[in-house]
């Protein structure tokens, strides 16, 4: 694989309360290679939007990333200067989120707010940025652009509405877009036009992609790569079809079978008994092990680190159950400095 | 025998079209449900599909009166739905909904919300109740002694099987259920919907299932119906329609599907734009018509209405190329 263009490490990112620390993500560990895109998967509170809020340094009091860097083409986001990140944002990395009308501001027409990000990341003058415009909407399948372009939010349907959202974030043609559940509000005949708009975008600009979502569905039609997680934790992490094909890890195992698909013909859905744990009470151990049928004793006493398993570096798994297997240095107890200088120093090279 | 039987069952809203055309006393409809027929039998699983806005939601409360409809005819085992008083249709039929939230008293323990549901309907005699609370509870998977509870002690599944226990401690012949599991992730929706098949075998309820998820559908139902804009498109046995859908949209719906397993690959039909409003929509024609990679002409004008396929009764498609 070549040099990575996001590599995050033992990231940490936990909430102060009264009641002490919430971990919503906890150790998470996951490299995205130039044109990929990974599909971050879990259910509602399992951390995954937090994490990727994480990596788009949007944290928040009482929040705070408490553990771990995050390198994008091997210069720590974690350690950076605020104007810094404002720079790289809108130019280098950009987002689209699950609620578009909640993005866009109801004053203005779409048209006003591209050529803001426009005029702030670019040097292209007023009738360029307006031209860019057209042409962005064009691209994203909007009819008649130069109408629509004078158009309030408002007046977008929900699919519409995404899709000029998505515009805004490729206006400065970023390497990198981080997605959170950008269908998930929509119809399933309007998210498969996202879906496809996307996938096409990705392609044909060479995009870098972070896909946030609760749906096994999308990732498996859309997404090179996959983390699982859980209570905070990437427990797997790998390639798509190898991980849908032989899950390593208990929780990913009952999880895709637990997904109930329109062509399954068996007449009950599969279970996972129980309910995820307290992120505020996470037990010692695997955040796992409460419900995991293949629960040991040594689950109970340490957090499992990530195993590399299927005999492939790039497949990892959390789990005890891979004993004996390669282990990552992905724990903050782990020396973070050697693998700091692999990754680091071998994307910043490859970036000359 | 059949316990719902719906019969051109249509509920029009009408929408504020502006201050000059209310002066000149104009009014625009929307269409909310445009004409559906369906029934459901003692055991039997129906399940209304559709996306957002299709009018899925609207045609349940208007069929159980929830709702008053605009026309059609609705029977309640075989009689008609207006001459039941509205106790002894909730001791008939009984409807949960997405969110409960809403419906459980946040100041009245589950167990008292229970036990009110029972000494209202007189299901069993007052020194009973309690016990029966306490079976309802096990029966969905709470354990009884948690009943002197609030609901905000629960977390959405169980309140959702809380909903489930009071519908049930009605003796109801139908349940009638609403997206009951699209607020919960998918392991706690599965625990939720077994249940709920179990409970339904066991009893021999009738139950119409209303939900946008067509994994759901798949294993819940024994016949479906796919709603589009107000409309019943495609109609017949679950099995039957997932394998062999023959109405356009029930094929892009179907196709359109993320399918959770990478090594399917499969041809997408993707829809060009939104499901319109339901108050621009044209009498005439088919409703599909502008979005349909098969309509000809002729769809602008022709009488509509569901046909089976292939002679098949059991099968029904509303669209004139089939």
């Amino acid at each position: 694989m070549s040099a990575p263009l996001l590599e995050v490490e033992g990231l940490s990112t936990h909430f102060r309360t009264a009641d002490g620390a919430v971990k919503a993500v906890d150790d998470n560990s996951f490299t995205l290679g130039e044109g990929e895109v990974l599909g971050i998967v879990g259910e509602s509170g399992s951390g995954k939007s937090t994490l990727l809020r994480s990596v788009m340094g949007l944290i928040e009091d009482p929040g705070e990333i408490v553990d771990g860097r995050i390198e994008y083409r091997g210069r720590d986001l974690t350690t950076m200067s605020d104007p810094e990140l404002r720079k790289l944002r809108g130019n280098d990395i950009s987002f689209v989120f699950q609620e578009p009308t909640a993005h866009l501001n109801p004053a203005y027409t779409v048209g006003d707010q591209i050529t803001d990000v426009l005029a702030a990341h670019t040097d292209l003058s007023a009738d360029e940025r307006w031209e860019r415009v057209y042409d962005l909407l064009g691209r994203l399948g909007i009819p008649s652009p130069e109408e629509r372009a004078e158009s309030y939010p408002h007046e977008f349907s929900g699919g519409m509405a995404q899709r000029v959202c998505i515009a805004m974030a490729l206006a400065c043609e970023p390497e990198l877009l981080l997605a959170d559940e950008p269908t998930s509000a929509l119809d399933v005949t309007i998210q498969a036009q996202i879906i496809d708009l996307l996938t096409e975008l990705q392609a044909d600009l060479g995009l870098s992609m972070v896909w946030v979502t609760h749906d096994m569905g999308v990732v498996a039609e859309t997404c090179d790569t996959m983390g699982v997680m859980y209570a905070g934790n990437i427990v797997e992490y790998g390639s798509v079809d190898a991980v849908f094909d032989d899950p390593k890890h208990p929780y990913t195992e009952a999880l895709l079978r637990t997904v109930p698909s329109h062509l399954d013909t068996a007449l009950r859905f599969d279970t996972i008994e129980g309910s995820p744990p307290d992120l505020g009470d996470l037990p010692n151990g695997c955040v796992f092990q409460e419900r995991c049928p293949e629960a040991m004793e040594a689950c109970c006493a340490d957090r499992p680190p990530y195993y590399e398993v299927g005999g492939d570096s790039e497949w990892l798994s959390k789990c005890f159950l891979h004993e004996g297997e390669q282990t990552r240095p992905a724990s903050p107890s782990a020396p973070l400095a050697d693998s700091k200088t692999d990754g680091g120093h071998a994307a910043e090279e490859d970036d000359r | 025998m059949t316990l719902l039987n719906v019969d051109g069952l249509k509920k029009h809203f009408e929408v504020d079209s502006g201050f000059l055309s209310g002066l000149l006393g104009e009014t625009r409809q929307l269409k909310a449900v445009d004409g559906i027929d369906f029934s459901v039998a003692e055991g039997e699983a129906f399940t209304l599909v559709g996306e957002s806005g299709c009018g899925k939601s609207t045609a349940i409360l208007s069929a159980l009166r929830h709702q008053q409809p605009t026309a059609g005819k609705v029977r309640f085992k075989g009689q008609d739905i207006a001459t039941y008083s509205k106790r002894e249709l909730r001791g008939e039929a009984q409807l949960i909904y997405q969110d409960q939230q809403d419906t459980l008293n946040p100041k009245m323990s589950v167990g008292e919300a229970i036990a009110e549901a029972i000494r209202f309907h007189g299901v069993v005699p007052d020194e009973e109740v309690d016990a029966r609370v306490d079976d309802l509870l096990e029966r969905v998977g709470i354990s009884p002694a948690e009943k002197y509870q609030e609901p905000s002690a629960f977390s959405g599944g169980q309140k959702q099987r809380i909903a489930i226990a009071r519908a049930l401690a009605v003796e109801p012949s139908l349940l009638v259920a609403d997206e009951p599991v699209s607020g919960l992730d998918v392991s706690v929706q599965a625990q939720i919907l077994n249940r709920l098949m179990d409970l339904q075998e066991e009893f021999g309820l009738g139950l119409v299932y209303v939900t946008h998820n067509l994994g759901i559908a798949r294993k819940i139902s024994d016949t479906i119906g796919v709603m589009y804009l107000g409309r019943i498109v495609e109609y017949g046995d679950v099995d039957d329609i997932f394998e062999n859908p023959q109405h356009p949209y029930t094929q892009a719906l179907l196709s359109a599907n993320p399918v959770p397993d990478p090594s399917v690959d499969r041809d997408r039909i993707v829809l060009e734009g939104n499901m319109p409003d339901p108050v621009d929509v044209d009498d005439a024609g088919c409703p599909f018509a502008p979005r349909c990679p098969e309509a000809t002409t002729e769809c602008e004008t022709a009488e509509m209405g569901l046909e089976p396929f292939e002679g098949d009764r059991g099968h029904l498609v509303d669209c004139i190329h089939r």
